[in-house]
């Protein structure tokens, strides 16, 4: 209580807890945009590669699909999906939701901002398409 | 005074008030963390200085509405796990005399806690690991709610009763190979 008193210990100032609490909103957030659009962009080759035809021919059929599969591009969109699922939790009092509803909520809304981030691509397929060619 | 409402009067500069949570939580928490890492005296009373150190540096970060006791228990948990991890101390080692304490506390199976079996009572929860051990001490000896052990571990209200329900067949299987 005297360091307290003689002010030796001193509180530390608001905004640093309040960056914090954002920050961890931002980190969620950025995994979510950047995971959803990287997983749009796997979609959007996938198609451009016609992988997915590749399945109807058996083994030789499957190794091929692999080999257009964007391998980097998944892992790393996978990742910031990840890293929003860790933020979600540290976010006010989202550690009281069981696991598999943060993890469910996590998953749902990287789903429907990929869904909304490729019918916008879609929009502009031709276009995108061809700067890849 | 609420505890609360004190925290919002530091806050605002009157410092000396902090004084009153000193004095409310000192017992508490040095029995609290003993108990954790299984020492008594000059590294548990450290501990606890420590403990009121970080509360009034974080004060601020305290958010209004939620219940001072469990925000002031965690950061003496998150202490006391910190020192265990430095130290590695082991989660046995504790004297009887510590124990009897705990034993006191613990209502778990009555018919275990009569006179003859209470030393096995005491043996086995000392034996228990920490993540059995902190859960009996939350709920028994701390009194603590579930949603309260679920805000000082930050974990669901579920995973508590779900951890709980371990420790407890953890001791009763203890208690059944007489420890």
């Amino acid at each position: 209580m005297e360091l307290i008193k003689k002010e030796k210990i001193k509180m530390k100032p608001r905004w640093i807890f309040d960056s914090r609490r954002w920050g961890k909103r931002l980190l969620f957030g950025t995994g979510i945009v950047a995971g959803s659009v990287l997983i749009a962009l796997v979609d959007f080759l996938m198609s451009l590669r016609r992988a997915k035809e590749y399945l109807n021919y058996g083994e030789v059929g499957r190794e091929i699909f692999w080999e257009k599969m964007p391998v980097g591009e998944s892992i790393l969109g996978l990742m910031f999906i990840g890293m929003a699922m860790i933020f979600f939790e540290k976010i006010g009092d989202n550690y009281k939701m069981n696991r598999w509803t943060r993890i469910g909520i996590s998953l749902a809304l990287a789903g429907s901002s990929s869904l909304i981030v490729r019918l916008v691509m879609k929009r502009f397929e031709l276009e995108l398409g061809l700067s890849f060619i | 005074m609420k505890d609360e409402r004190i925290v919002t009067l530091v806050k605002r500069g009157e410092k000396e008030r902090y004084g009153v949570v000193v004095e409310r939580y000192e017992g508490a928490l040095g029995r609290y963390i003993g108990h954790l890492i299984n020492q008594r005296g000059e590294e548990v009373e450290d501990l606890v200085q420590e403990t009121f150190i970080r509360a009034y540096e974080n004060l601020e970060g305290f958010e209004e509405g939620k219940k001072f006791s469990s925000w002031i228990y965690r950061i003496a948990h998150n202490l006391a796990v910190d020192y265990m991890k430095k130290k590695k101390v082991a989660t046995e080692g504790m004297g009887e005399e510590e124990w009897r304490e705990i034993e006191d506390g613990i209502d778990i199976e009555k018919e275990m806690i009569e006179e003859g079996e209470k030393k096995i009572l005491v043996e086995a929860v000392k034996r228990l690991e920490r993540g059995h051990k902190e859960m009996l001490l939350l709920f028994y000896v701390e009194e603590k709610s579930y949603d309260e052990i679920g805000e000082i571990l930050r974990i669901s209200k579920s995973n508590v009763g779900v951890r709980l329900k371990r420790a407890k067949e953890k001791l009763k299987i203890l208690l059944d190979n007489k420890v």
